[in-house]
């Protein structure tokens, strides 16, 4: 499969047909959608509120069971020092949040990987198995799926005013393209230990996790650069023929229904809804969005390594956001007991699995530190990205939320010290640049304030520690 | 360095109540609370089968179930059960990769493709797959439309040979007709319905004409057609139907198509040729000769064989190799070659067993495979001569073979965890639980007096970990003479190893005897009634995708049975799941009160 890289630093405007040749697809296979609208989302001038989950694997690097590193930052509140693990985030300093002192509110069933995975955003319970989901949780646990929404999905479904969207998800007019977009690299098979981002009770969501594909669905049509609207017959076209499909699944799926049991209706009715999701993201006007909308660009090498595909989906993060395609995201880096070897990328990671330093009998936080500073280099390059995006007064990472967690507190499978990292979300109301001691708090109490600050008036996520509240001392 | 702090003692480590079940509720007895819902799974310690006295696991005889329902009772009332016909709720789900793919080439002819990186990942049921709990989200709705525009460019790219009559010109549609009412039924596995065809038809017309003004293109049109049929719901969800045509909330037999399709998903991985349709459209594959016949003839087509070895790389693990990293410091012998080697080994293994040897359990667990590729028999140090003879007092079956070992230890060294757990679940049908919180897992280091495995997993023997560890590791160790990637060897750090060990029973029985390393083991595994009774379910989950639930336990009952009777026969197996009321009924809709 071809593969591309991005010259990131490069915004100039770049033919969507060159694109296409570039990566070695046919104009035929992805043609260009009609370019109707050249107006930019945005909300009082400064852009729109946008939300993106960050993940990456384990926890903090931990020689034995009550030996976990002490991550925090040293100094104090606003003048304070990274722990080396987070260090390459120094230049961002002015926009980051370290809350220290979270316990995770994590349950259920599997073993800590499993359920961390389930909760880290959700705050729900893991199910067993049952409902046709039975699979391992870990060393041979049985598990089903998670019981609840995560925070990102919660946040989109809603609208209003003060949230990033303001029309509901089932109006025919959407703001943009996708109402969420999930990401992933080297994500794993859908199972328990593999995923985190649920859209309700039993229902995960599978991030796509290939660059090419991500690319190809997300900038199809989009043209940055164009001066002015064209419409493409050969579009118009492709979009009747698209709209026949539709209404001819639709057909089949109703059909289906009256075959099934009454156990799979539901199934039927997502799929039908997955249709109309689509119908209405053929719809949105893709156009020339905003000045600071880029699309990368597509002439280059290619590479399927994990930091390669890394690299390449945080640039289509950036553009996504720059271009308005979709304002909620997530970006989940490999998997609960992910076992990448980074010694050829990280300096010191060493050759062994990350997952399996934890466990192999020898003191291995010094490469395993080296491995989540890798992690921390890669959210910081693409904060750093979103940073060098101009928005209204400020950039597109003043109005962008970035929340960065994980499975587990520390790698020997704790949940107490949970390193919740926020970025960005200036313009939001979030006090940045901050060492914050919030010992005591629970984790679920971070995910409501990710609801508050993305305009949510609640006081509770998931089932696990209802009306938890807000973390305190974050706005 | 750390010390090991031993913590609160965790009082037992319980196997996962994967009880046996007995039959449905109004055959079980009276006041036995106990039986588990018509979904769960009804696996795990097995019910006692004659007293064999060469079994090395000597299962109790009696209550061999677990749950109050002796096996004489199961048996009793699967006996008496007259016409009341048994089935576990088939539930909605998509194609797998393989099926998908199988499909695809039914469909267009031409040479093998692999969509799967492009399909959304396949579930995992156990060690197989079954699409049959996620939904078709956005995600992967614009995948499937992906891999239809791939397979229409695909298809295209070579002209359109793909139809069975010359390509139209103009404004005919005859060829496309005939396409329609002839092809489409092999994707979507019975004959078309209704305004089907029609739509169809109207599909292609709206590809080949566009929007008004717009050049009539032919070519656009079949690019059309075959999107939609590809990306269509018909072809991805299997929608088994019975004989009645509505969905039943009592069980019932299976339409004639769901019985062909059944019978070539289950045992091709693919869509029913054209011999299936035919019989399945006349009605003629419902009478009970015709139907055996079929069977016969679908076992003995080399797809069977293919779906056979696909059965056991996944019961094995085998089938998670080729992304299995070893360290190539260590083992830089560990090339792409010597992986294929190592899968092409157990898939022609098991093939030229069970279709041209015996086709016993108990042969797959004692012989060797003599054809093993260059670098392989390079690795196990065999004579260069033709058939390969294996060193016998090193390598004896299916799990002494590299491949397997590569798949379970780690990328430098071995790990008898893993491979302890893979054998309990595999071929034992138990379920380990996972370390206790609070525990840490972390061994000791190789240093001074501790230099093997064995040495490293004494503290295992101890505290929390022993109720767990004693089920796993003295299996596991057993495979200590082969290193990460299969290779045998003498000494472990330059000490010597000891293999020996013992399977200890969690049915209540005795204890296995001791063994001596992976050979003595797989001699008892080849011999034990757990281990029978345990692969002649997995093949029935495999085979019906799906776990089996209490409403199969007389199927289930009388498919251990066979298994027994044929010593093992793994051929036979295949005809008999074909065989069983679990295979060829269907409930829809049962009673709220036997739904989970």
């Amino acid at each position: 499969m071809s593969r591309f890289s991005f010259k990131s630093e490069t915004r100039r405007g770049f033919s969507r047909r060159e694109l296409l040749r570039a990566l070695g697809i046919s104009a035929g296979i992805a043609p260009l959608l009609p370019l109707l609208n050249a107006s930019a989302q945005t909300q009082g001038g400064s852009g729109p509120k946008r939300l993106l989950l960050l993940y990456s694997p384990d926890g903090i690097p931990a020689a034995d069971w009550n030996d976990s590193l002490n991550w925090r930052p040293s100094g104090g509140e606003t003048d304070f020092t990274f722990h080396e693990l987070h260090s390459p985030l120094e230049a961002l300093r002015s926009k980051v949040v370290v809350p220290w002192g979270m316990t995770m509110t994590v349950d259920g069933a599997g073993e800590a990987h499993a359920h961390g995975m389930a909760g880290t955003w959700t705050a729900c319970e893991l199910k067993g198995p049952g409902n046709g989901a039975d699979f391992d949780g870990g060393n041979g646990n049985r598990t089903g799926w998670g019981s609840g929404p995560s925070v990102d999905q919660i946040v989109a479904q809603n609208y209003g005013e003060n949230c990033p969207y303001q029309v509901a998800p089932s109006d025919p007019d959407q703001q943009t393209r996708f109402r969420t977009l999930e990401l992933g690299v080297k994500s794993g098979s859908p199972s328990s230990l593999n995923r985190m981002i649920y859209r309700g009770e039993d229902e995960p969501l599978n991030p796509e996790d290939d660059p090419s594909r991500a690319f190809n669905t997300i900038f199809e049509g989009v043209s940055p650069g164009a001066q002015e609207p064209m419409v493409d017959a050969d579009a118009q076209r492709r979009y009747a023929e698209d709209v026949a499909l539709l209404n001819i699944d639709r057909a089949s799926l109703n059909r289906i229904r009256s075959k099934v049991g009454h156990l799979d209706y539901d199934k039927i009715e997502r799929h039908l809804e997955s249709l109309l999701e689509l119908e209405q993201s053929l719809n949105v006007p893709t156009a020339v969005v905003t000045e600071s909308c880029t699309v990368p660009d597509g002439a280059g090498e290619s590479g399927d390594s994990f930091p390669a595909e890394v690299r390449a989906m945080m640039d289509i993060i950036a553009s996504t956001f720059a271009c308005d395609l979709t304002r909620v995201m997530s970006l989940q880096m490999s998997h609960g007991f992910s076992n990448i070897a980074h010694g050829d990328w990280a300096s010191g990671a060493g050759g062994t699995g990350h997952h399996t330093y934890a466990h192999n009998g020898r003191d291995d936080t010094v490469a395993q530190t080296q491995i989540d500073k890798w992690y921390s280099s890669q959210v910081a390059y693409l904060a750093g990205l979103l940073d060098s995006i101009p928005e209204g007064e400020g950039t597109v990472l003043d109005n962008t939320l970035i929340c960065w967690g994980r499975e587990l507190g520390n790698t020997a499978h704790q949940f107490y010290d949970y390193p919740g990292i926020m970025i960005g979300g200036g313009n939001l109301g979030l006090a940045t640049g901050r060492n914050l001691d919030v010992s005591g708090s629970h984790h679920v109490q971070w995910l409501v304030s990710i609801a508050n600050l993305m305009g949510l008036e609640t006081n509770s996520i998931g089932n696990i520690r209802p009306d938890s509240g807000p973390l305190p001392g974050l706005v | 360095m750390h010390s090991y702090t031993p913590l609160p003692r965790f009082p037992f480590c319980l196997l996962l109540p994967l009880v046996a079940a007995g039959c449905d509720a109004q055959l079980s007895p009276s006041g036995n609370e106990q039986a588990a819902g018509p979904n769960e799974p009804i696996s795990g310690p097995p019910p006692a089968i004659g007293q064999d006295p060469t079994d090395p696991l000597s299962p109790p005889g009696g209550d061999g179930d677990g749950v109050g329902i002796s096996r004489d009772d199961l048996e009793d009332a699967c006996a008496d059960r007259g016409d009341v016909l048994e089935v576990g709720v088939t539930k909605l789900r998509r194609l797998s990769a393989v099926e998908f793919n199988n499909t695809i080439q039914t469909l267009l002819g031409g040479l093998y493709s692999d969509y799967s990186p492009d399909l959304p990942d396949d579930e995992p049921m156990g060690p197989f797959v079954s699409n049959q709990s996620l939904p078709v989200g956005s995600q992967e709705l614009r995948q499937y439309r992906t891999v239809a525009e791939l397979v229409a460019d695909t298809a295209l790219a070579s002209g359109a040979s793909f139809l069975p009559c010359p390509p139209p010109a103009g404004s005919d549609t005859a060829c496309i007709e005939q396409f329609i009412s002839e092809v489409v039924p092999r994707a979507f596995r019975r004959p078309l319905e209704g305004a089907e065809a029609q739509a169809l038809l109207s599909i292609y017309v709206v590809g080949r004409d566009g929007p008004a003004g717009a050049e009539s293109d032919v070519t656009r049109g079949l690019h059309l057609l075959l999107r939609a049929i590809v990306g269509s719901p018909d072809l991805l969800y299997i929608v088994d139907t019975g004989a009645s045509g509505v969905p039943a909330e009592t069980p019932e037999s299976v339409s004639a198509h769901t019985l062909a399709s059944r019978l070539s998903l289950a045992f091709w991985n693919a869509p029913p040729d054209d011999e299936l349709i035919a019989l399945a459209n006349s009605g003629a594959l419902l009478d009970e000769a015709v139907y055996a016949a079929q069977v016969e003839r679908v076992l003995s087509d080399s797809r069977a064989q293919e779906a056979l070895a696909h059965f056991f790389a996944e019961l094995t693990g085998i089938d998670e190799l080729p992304g299995k990293e070893k360290s190539a410091e260590l083992f830089p012998e560990f090339s792409d070659q010597l992986v294929q080697e190592m899968i092409s080994e157990q898939t022609e293994f098991v093939k030229d067993v069970v279709f041209s040897g015996d086709g016993t359990w108990a042969t797959l667990l004692s012989t060797n495979y003599d054809s093993p590729g260059p670098a392989l028999a390079s690795l196990y140090g065999a004579s260069g001569a033709s058939p390969v003879v294996l060193p016998v007092d090193q390598r004896r079956g299916l799990f002494t073979q590299a491949g397997y070992l590569a798949a379970h230890n780690k990328p430098d060294e071995t790990s008898p965890v893993h491979l302890g757990i893979n054998i309990r679940e595999a071929i034992l049908c138990e379920v380990i639980p996972p370390p206790p919180p609070g525990i840490d897992t972390t061994l000791p280091p190789v240093s001074g007096e501790i230099r093997t495995s064995r040495d490293r997993f004494l503290l295992h023997e101890t505290g929390p970990c022993k109720s767990c560890h004693e089920l796993i590791d003295p299996i596991g160790l057993a495979f200590e003479h082969y290193d990460a990637i299969g290779a045998y060897r003498e000494t472990d750090n330059g000490a010597p190893i000891d293999p020996t060990g013992q399977i200890i029973s969690t049915t209540g029985g005795e204890d296995s005897p001791f063994f001596t390393g992976a050979l003595e083991l797989s001699d008892q595994l080849a011999l034990s009634a757990q281990v029978r009774d345990c692969v002649a379910r997995q093949t029935l989950r495999s085979a019906l995708d799906r776990q089996e639930s209490i409403l199969d336990a007389c199927s289930t009952l009388e498919l251990v049975e066979g298994f027994e009777v044929s010593s093992g026969n793994i051929r036979l197996l295949l005809s008999q799941i074909a065989q069983t009321s679990a295979f060829k009924n269907i409930v829809l809709n049962p009673p709220s009160e036997l739904q989970q």
